[in-house]
């Protein structure tokens, strides 16, 4: 019964949106050295044992780079899955549930593998 | 949940098949989706195999030869038959388009007329424009100025910024792009604006004599409203008018940014 209008205006602007526009655009801009350096690293590390794995992660330049990697990687995943979500999901309890899942489960990947490369770069 | 099943009377079943006259020369066959909101009945495509040497030679042409000899009760709009009023948009041969200006011999095979994508179907080929019109009227398509007009003339415009509303002003809100667009599909409905009410959006908003520029900005930074735009470009690809809607909606973009960086 509502107007179309009235629809259309709903809760009125969010004005919100552009930060995360522009963080999306920043996480893929640094994702695209970042992904190539990181393969090309790992590729022309192949065959070798993990002792020169470990110093070469150990270098405080590469440990450095991989967190960033790694910090970009899933900021941009948790930005992309939850745009995905918004975009296909219209059942309100089951967009948020799934938005706070994406929300939490990226964190946790994100600073599990951060721990990890930390356990071979700096641990023993 | 997100729909995985289609809703009722989305795929449309075989029609009736009208065959040309005899002596017919140069037959082709036209597919016409077909809905009677009255009867309720599963959308039909109907076949009409319409001799050509006997008809003009746009899509908008063969339409109004059907009406007019074969069948009476297909519906559709049209007014100015030359690009400028917008009313036959429709899905032709896969894409959005004015009828009127789409050339029969441009289209291989059976020449397929759907109704614009995604939108409620009033009856054949008459799509139901009510939510893209509420949206238009909500940019507030207006020139609006605290600044009195001067009092014996007009609002004056340099030659560079009269330059800038080229590839805007053309558009003739057919909503060929807003129905092309996927987001639009999924969202037009949940608050995005979609690529026609965004290009006339911006429009307004680099006119230099509207000094509205900072509320419209705001009206429209929403993660829905404009930011839904993932940069498809089928608007920018369908227009027949040959505009940009994608590239209006990156400048708007751009201008949030600008006042923020």
């Amino acid at each position: 019964m509502r107007s179309k209008l009235a629809n259309v205006r709903g809760h009125g602007s969010a004005k919100s949106g552009s930060q995360k526009w522009w963080a999306e655009r920043l996480t893929a801009l640094a994702l695209f050295p970042l992904t190539i350096w990181i393969i090309y690293s790992i590729l022309s590390g192949v065959g070798s044992d993990y002792a020169a794995f470990k110093e070469w992660m150990s270098a405080p330049g590469t440990l450095a780079l991989i967190i960033c990697y790694i910090f970009a990687l899933f900021w941009h995943i948790s930005m992309g899955l939850t745009m995905v979500i918004e975009d296909y999901i219209h059942d309100k309890p089951v967009e948020i549930v799934l938005l706070i899942a994406v929300k939490f489960g990226t964190f946790f990947l994100g600073v599990f593998s951060v721990v990890s490369v930390l356990k071979v770069g700096v641990g023993g | 949940m997100a729909e995985f099943s289609l809703p009722a009377n989305s795929v449309p079943s075989e029609g009736e098949h009208t065959p040309a006259p005899a002596g017919a020369k140069n037959v082709r066959t036209i597919e016409i989706y077909r809905f009677d909101p009255d009867t309720g009945d599963n959308p039909r495509i109907d076949k009409f195999d319409i001799d050509l040497a006997d008809c003009g030679p746009m899509v908008l042409d063969v339409l109004i030869k059907i009406k007019n000899e074969v069948d009476p009760t297909l519906t559709f709009r049209r007014s100015c038959r030359e690009g400028i009023c917008g009313s036959c948009a429709m899905n032709i041969d896969g894409t959005n388009t004015l009828a009127c200006l789409k050339p029969l011999e441009d289209i291989k095979g059976d020449v397929k007329i759907y109704p614009l994508p995604h939108m409620p179907v009033i009856k054949d080929l008459v799509p139901d424009l009510s939510t893209p019109y509420a949206q238009y009227r909500e940019i507030e398509p207006w020139i609006q100025a605290d600044t009195a007009a001067p009092a014996n003339g007009e609002r004056l415009q340099s030659v560079e910024d009269r330059a800038k509303l080229d590839g805007l002003w053309e558009c003739i809100l057919c909503f060929s792009c807003s129905t092309s667009c996927p987001s639009y599909w999924w969202n037009g409905e949940n608050g995005y604006l979609g690529p026609a009410v965004l290009l006339q959006a911006y429009r307004w908003l680099v006119d230099s004599r509207d000094e509205a520029t900072g509320k419209r900005l705001d009206n429209l930074e929403d993660p829905f409203r404009l930011y839904r735009c993932h940069t498809i470009l089928n608007c920018t690809q369908t227009c027949p008018k040959g505009l940009n809607p994608g590239k209006a909606i990156a400048e708007t973009k751009k201008m949030i940014m600008e006042r923020k960086l």
